[in-house]
């Protein structure tokens, strides 16, 4: 097969996986970008790694672990950068997201929004530990894309939680 | 909240936003990712560029070495200055090598303690520059060889050369400590923002990260989770 027929099969099944898991992609940039400008460049620069990042992908652990890592590493990163980030944006095709800003706050329900609102106060360490156990993941899963010991998960958890419990005991 | 439920309230957050959002996946075969590797292309070249220069330095100081092999004295101040050279190349190497191993693939608390002590790098070199302050004898008789022609602790009566070997000892504390002086948690600093270019403070928020990840990292005691929470 020539090369150009390589990436053609790779970016198909890139774009497979992407839209089976989605989600991810919605949460995490949800989780640790407000505006809607800066999502779609998040979402972008996602995408971007992910096309860059696939071919070495092998294949060894679930494509979740790795969706996860690429989507935590570039939002954690993209989070972190300041003012300075415009001038890195990889060069996209615009328009690869479109969100509906109207709809967003609006017709979220009220616990949806405290939960949202809480995951988005806390540290962008715990806030990928948060989203990744909310969307079900194993706590050996949540070890493996974060590099912690399963332990250390469990207790950070336990700790979110109770963080949780006493957010909402005093709204 | 009934926070027994919060994984499906968790899911109505993405059933909203799956509502919401579209992404236009077709797209992505228009993506041109040589393009975007611009700015990772850049950090490259600055480190290869410096590495180069080092290496360069190095080779020409043991040039420098091999050619007034006779004189012990340009043997030692070429040797010091070879060694210093290499040192930092190596350290420069050390850079281009985490730069080029950056893989968003990996796990979080890998990548981003790598992408922070690239930030970081400037730091270690400037740690390395001051260790030459007690060497600067070095860089003096091989000025006066290369400029004058001129063997600088051969032409020095015993006593100003007593004195300039004094200071260089002096010197040695001074240099620990600024060692110790450049360290992450000044990064606030004045003096060393000048020195950095005045880019203290995002260097100063990438140390606090760090900082955190470290933190972050500790297996604390374990708590155990009661089933019914």
């Amino acid at each position: 097969m020539t090369g150009r027929g390589r990436d053609k099969n790779r970016v198909d099944d890139l774009i497979q996986i992407i839209e089976e898991n989605k989600g991810i992609i919605y949460k995490v940039v949800n989780s640790y970008c407000n505006d809607p400008n800066d999502q779609e460049d998040l979402v972008q620069e996602i995408m971007y790694h992910f096309l860059e990042g696939y071919e070495r992908f092998d294949h060894q652990s679930k494509v979740t672990t790795w969706m996860y890592r690429v989507a935590l590493n570039v939002s954690i990163s993209f989070y972190r950068k300041s003012k300075t980030r415009k001038k890195y944006i990889s060069p996209m095709p615009e328009n690869i997201i479109q969100i509906k800003t109207e709809e967003n706050e609006e017709t979220m329900d009220r616990e949806v929004a405290q939960l949202r609102h809480f995951i988005q106060n806390l540290d962008e360490l715990n806030r990928a530990v948060m989203i990744m156990y909310l969307d079900g993941n194993s706590h050996e899963d949540i070890a493996e894309v974060l590099d912690l010991s399963e332990s250390n998960v469990g207790t950070k958890i336990y700790r979110i939680k109770n963080k949780l419990k006493e957010h909402f005991k005093t709204e | 909240m009934d926070l027994s439920n919060l994984q499906q309230t968790w899911n109505r957050l993405e059933d909203k936003l799956e509502k919401s959002n579209r992404l236009n996946l077709e797209l992505l075969r228009k993506v041109n990712l040589d393009r975007a590797q611009n700015k990772l292309k850049s950090l490259v070249w600055q480190q290869a560029i410096t590495i180069t220069f080092y290496l360069l330095a190095g080779a020409y100081f043991m040039h420098f070495c091999a050619t007034h092999w006779e004189n012990w004295n340009y043997v030692i101040a070429g040797g010091i200055l070879a060694g210093w050279s290499f040192i930092a190349s190596a350290s420069a190497i050390h850079q281009l090598q985490l730069i080029l191993t950056i893989d968003y693939s990996m796990p979080v608390l890998q990548l981003q303690k790598r992408l922070m002590s690239i930030k970081t790098a400037i730091i270690k070199n400037l740690r390395i520059a001051v260790w030459m302050l007690p060497f600067y004898m070095a860089f003096v008789v091989w000025i006066s060889e290369v400029l004058f022609g001129i063997d600088f602790i051969a032409i020095t009566d015993i006593s100003a050369l007593s004195w300039n070997f004094i200071l260089s000892g002096l010197l040695i504390p001074v240099a620990w400590w600024m060692h110790r002086k450049l360290n992450p948690k000044n990064a606030d600093k004045k003096w060393l923002n000048w020195l950095l270019q005045g880019s203290g403070s995002q260097l100063n928020e990438a140390l606090g990260f760090l900082n955190e990840i470290d933190e972050f990292e500790k297996d604390p005691k374990r708590e155990k989770e009661p089933r019914s929470f």
